[in-house]
């Protein structure tokens, strides 16, 4: 089922949560809504789940419109970041619970309810425990039998909020490729919120960034981190510095030299290169390259990673220094700038 | 484990004698007294019929009274906790009434409503129904002594209850009602049964507010701590005993089942987040 | 130097009018709210339970009181045995109270800073009072101290009158209002943890220096609470003390027994009268300990924070 929302605002008395936000998700897509805490991604999900009513804007489901559906009627399938398992059920009766409110004709017997949960249940690879109260289950157990109880109610949207933002650092891995596993397997179009960029780069599909109650860019993953459209998606994803440069004739001016980058679309006057580590590099000799001096040095994973300042303009920033080269704080090495993004200030 | 915190000799001294000079040793005495009288001879004299109708008076009228205060402390609690509206702090604050102002004061405020020529008592008299000086009169002073309890102790438990519980049964489909009775009221039922248990104790016990409004007539709406006095009254110290020990030992089986009913929902639904 | 922004937006699909219309007529309710119905009747049934049961009680007292007019009111309060009744309410509760208040800091001092076996039994016997009728609580002293009593005949021949005397009033007080500030502190402290104390230790205070100037300002708005419950019920206990007390008018009738006496000698405003000053003292009460509630809820143990 695909989702459509339309124009959403939500007021929360004078401050606005979501500025009218629009977003396409086609069906059997996995979506992160990714944003830092106050962007607005918890309310867009819980606007789509019908739990939050927006000041204006629509929702639609496929062709309806369910912007005025209950959230009793719009089935869909919740997971919450608290995981809000009924305490004084078994897990069995958590995962039964969807169908066993239904309506008289609809509900399924007894006996089917229990076969559907246990398939499910088996699902999530939590057999043999379906006796257990959720108190007695661990914490990735728990978003286990979450997340069972909200595909049990064979649900037209998956909705997850932080699912693994309740968990210790190698569940959450664990828990992570499991998850696209189970989507894969079961095709539901599926919308995840979460802080961590990783996790939604590494997970979705597509990922749409959040700043302020606005989208400030949708796209797959290799789009938001190659081609970031914004100076707050370059820095919200990965790390980065900003150096203040000139737009003049067409050209990026750093530092009174002309960079290797093409100005098109950018009106003249300051402006801000946007660098990622990985986007400046030491060269051999001047030439073209700027003159910087290593401030400090520290081991990063494989690589080092060299804090430098360039000599001409204050600009303070980190590159990536392969191993293999000796460099030492005091040091005076130019360094070549090989791709970056410049933003408007 | 050694505290460097000074003064546990001294507190735990004066603990002791204090609750061993007032509470425990005078409890020994009733104890002892009816130990005189043998387990054969308390029975004997709790089931001395007009012993006997007392006890069943209170404990009876008590159990009702307990049953009313958990529906309507339940009602109470939930609309202090879940809704907004004028006037809400000061219906909270009434709820402690009961536990504020004195019983004496209380029975003989009840018996002035509900006898044949008061308040509330005039509304029914037309109809031949008598409240005061009858059992049902002790049934709502009991009412009155007993609210707090339920409302008091399911309070807390409705305010810590996570709201995305109720959301999780919507998105689920279960309706309004349907998650009230099946997914939040459940976790409340040993709140409510602690508050039902406590109401019931304090209305085996209670006295003053009911003596007024009670009408005392043996056999019919004579309570067992009344009877108490009387035989004290009587000089007849091993009926006073007898009754005394029957409510005891009841009291003592109640704060025994609550104990148990609390760490029985502990074990079962563990702590969860 | 940026690429062309994706699109993010299709164009809908339903004509625009038609999503206005449904806009207007339809209001969703949050998941979370109650029907208004369900609402309203709620709130209708449970003011009007305690409205019935609690507050028309509480107005009926004041308004026999003043039945026969103010001056009625104000004669009955100066009766000889009203102002005795009132004297002995307040002596009896100057007695109790402080002892309440000793034996609770010292009771919650060992329990919440120390751990000792037997701690969770104590914890039960300082709560035994609370689940004694006060009539057994009365009997108990009689069964003790009385004229047939296990140390009446001793304590008589010594000179020493208990039963049907002020010291038993006294004691059945104490009785019953055991358990009242212990029962506030013990949650608190045990929630304050023993840090604050260890840290003035550290710093060389000494062990009641430390208790007065650390663990005291830390207690003082809880122990104000325990102490209020406490003072109401010292003044107001009825049961206990009415088995003790002989109800000898001008020496042994506290209030609560003076008001029983003047009832059932059917002076109906004069019983009223003095149960509307019991009355206003569990209004003061009430006043004060929302009062704390709300201002020092941080500092009041934490079942009554709201």
């Amino acid at each position: 089922m695909d989702i459509r929302v339309r124009n959403i605002v939500k007021d929360y008395g004078r401050t606005a949560a979501l500025e009218g936000v629009s977003l396409d998700i086609a069906s059997g897509e996995l979506v992160a809504l990714l944003g830092p805490s106050g962007s607005g991604k918890t309310t867009l999900l819980r606007i789509i789940a019908g739990l939050d009513v927006p000041t204006s804007g629509q929702v639609f489901f496929g062709e309806e419109d369910a912007s005025h559906t209950p959230v009793q009627d719009r089935n869909v399938g919740f997971v919450f970041q608290s995981y809000a398992l009924f305490k004084h059920m078994t897990v069995l009766e958590n995962i039964g619970f969807g169908l066993s409110v239904r309506d008289g004709k609809t509900r399924p017997s007894a006996g089917e309810i229990r076969r559907r949960s246990m398939e499910l249940l088996d699902l999530v690879q939590l057999s043999g425990l379906e006796k257990r109260y959720p108190g007695q289950l661990s914490g990735g157990q728990r978003q286990r039998v979450a997340l069972a109880r909200a595909l049990a109610v064979e649900p037209r949207v998956l909705l997850l909020d932080e699912p693994f933002g309740a968990l210790d650092a190698k569940v959450r891995k664990d828990l992570r490729r499991w998850l696209r596993e189970i989507h894969e397997r079961t095709g539901h179009t599926t919308v995840f919120v979460t802080h961590d960029q990783d996790e939604a780069l590494e997970l979705a599909d597509r990922v749409a960034v959040l700043n302020h109650g606005k989208i400030e860019q949708i796209g797959t993953p290799d789009t938001i981190y190659d081609r970031p459209e914004t100076p707050f998606v370059f820095r919200f994803i990965g790390e980065s510095h900003a150096v203040p440069v000139m737009v003049h004739d067409g050209k990026v001016w750093l530092a009174g030299q002309p960079i290797l980058m093409a100005a098109g679309g950018l009106s003249e006057g300051p402006a801000a290169l946007h660098l990622r580590p990985h986007d400046v590099e030491f060269a051999a000799h001047a030439g073209d390259a700027l003159p910087a001096r290593i401030l400090s040095v520290r081991r990063s994973g494989p690589t080092r990673r060299a804090e430098i300042r360039l000599s001409d303009v204050e600009a303070v920033f980190e590159i990536d220094a392969p191993a293999a080269l000796t460099v030492k704080p005091g040091e005076e090495r130019p360094v070549r700038i090989l791709r970056g993004r410049v933003f408007p200030v | 484990m050694r505290s460097v915190v000074p003064g546990f000799g001294v507190a735990l001294g004066l603990t002791l004698a204090l609750l061993t000079a007032i509470v425990l040793l005078p409890l020994a005495a009733l104890v002892l007294r009816a130990s005189e009288l043998g387990f054969a001879g308390v029975a004997k004299l709790a089931m001395e019929p007009r012993i006997f109708a007392a006890l069943k008076t209170s404990f009876g009228l008590s159990l009702a009274a307990a049953v009313v205060n958990g529906v309507f402390g339940v009602i109470t609690a939930w609309v202090l906790v879940r809704y907004r509206f004028p006037g809400r702090r000061l219906l909270d604050a009434a709820v402690d009434l009961p536990f504020a102002l004195p019983t004496a004061v209380a029975g003989i405020a009840l018996a002035a409503l509900y006898a044949p020529n008061g308040w509330v008592g005039s509304l029914f008299a037309p109809y031949d129904i008598k409240i005061a000086y009858t059992p049902v009169g002790i049934f709502i002073a009991l009412v009155f002594v007993g609210l707090p309890f339920v409302v008091r102790t399911v309070q807390p438990v409705l305010a810590e209850a996570e709201h995305e519980i109720e959301e999780a049964a919507a998105t689920l489909g279960a309706g309004r009602i349907r998650t009230i009775l099946r997914v939040l009221l459940p976790p409340l039922t040993p709140a409510i049964l602690t508050g039902v248990a406590m109401s019931f104790a304090r209305g085996v016990g209670e006295y003053g507010s009911v003596i007024f409004i009670a009408g005392n007539i043996p056999y019919v709406s004579e309570i067992a701590p009344l009877l108490i006095v009387v035989k004290l009254e009587e000089y007849d110290y091993a009926g006073a005993t007898a009754i005394a020990l029957t409510m005891l030992t009841a009291s003592f089986l109640i704060l025994l089942g609550l104990n148990a009913l609390g760490s029985w929902s502990r074990r079962r639904y563990g702590v969860v987040r | 130097m940026s690429d062309s922004p994706l699109r993010a937006v299709a164009p809908p699909l339903v004509p625009s009018a038609t999503l206005t219309r449904a806009a207007s007529t339809v209001r969703l309710r949050p998941a979370t709210e109650d029907p208004p119905v369900l609402k309203y009747v709620l709130i209708a049934v449970a003011v009007l339970f305690l409205a019935l049961f609690l507050v028309l009680p509480l107005v009926a007292v004041f308004v026999e009181a003043f039945r026969k007019g103010a001056e009625a009111y104000w004669t009955s309060l100066q009766d000889e045995d009203a102002v005795a009744a009132i004297k002995l309410t307040l002596t009896v509760a100057a007695i109790a109270v402080p002892v309440n208040i000793v034996f609770g800091i010292a009771a919650a001092w060992c329990i919440a800073k120390f751990e000792f076996p037997g701690k969770s039994l104590l914890v039960s016997l300082i709560d035994l009072p609370f689940s004694v009728s006060p009539v057994v609580a009365g009997l108990v002293y009689v069964l003790l101290f009385g004229a047939q009593g296990l140390m009446g005949p001793t304590m008589k021949a010594y000179g020493i009158e208990v039963i049907f005397a002020v010291p038993g009033i006294v004691l059945a007080t104490i009785f019953v209002t055991l358990p009242f500030v212990a029962r506030e502190l013990i949650p608190l402290m045990e929630e304050q943890g023993t840090t604050d104390e260890e840290a003035a230790l550290s710093l060389g205070a000494g062990g009641l220096k430390t208790f007065m100037r650390v663990t005291l300002p830390n207690i003082k708005w809880g122990l104000l609470y325990g102490v209020l419950l406490c003072n109401a019920r010292a003044m107001g206990e009825f049961g206990a003390v009415s088995v003790v007390s002989g109800h000898i008018r001008g020496v042994t009738n506290t209030m609560p027994l003076q008001v029983e006496v003047l009832y059932n000698e059917y002076n109906a405003v004069a019983a009223f009268t003095i149960a509307s000053l019991l009355a206003l003292l569990a209004l003061v009460t009430l006043a004060l300990k929302a009062l704390l509630e709300w201002r020092y809820a941080d500092e009041i143990a934490g079942t009554h924070r709201r």
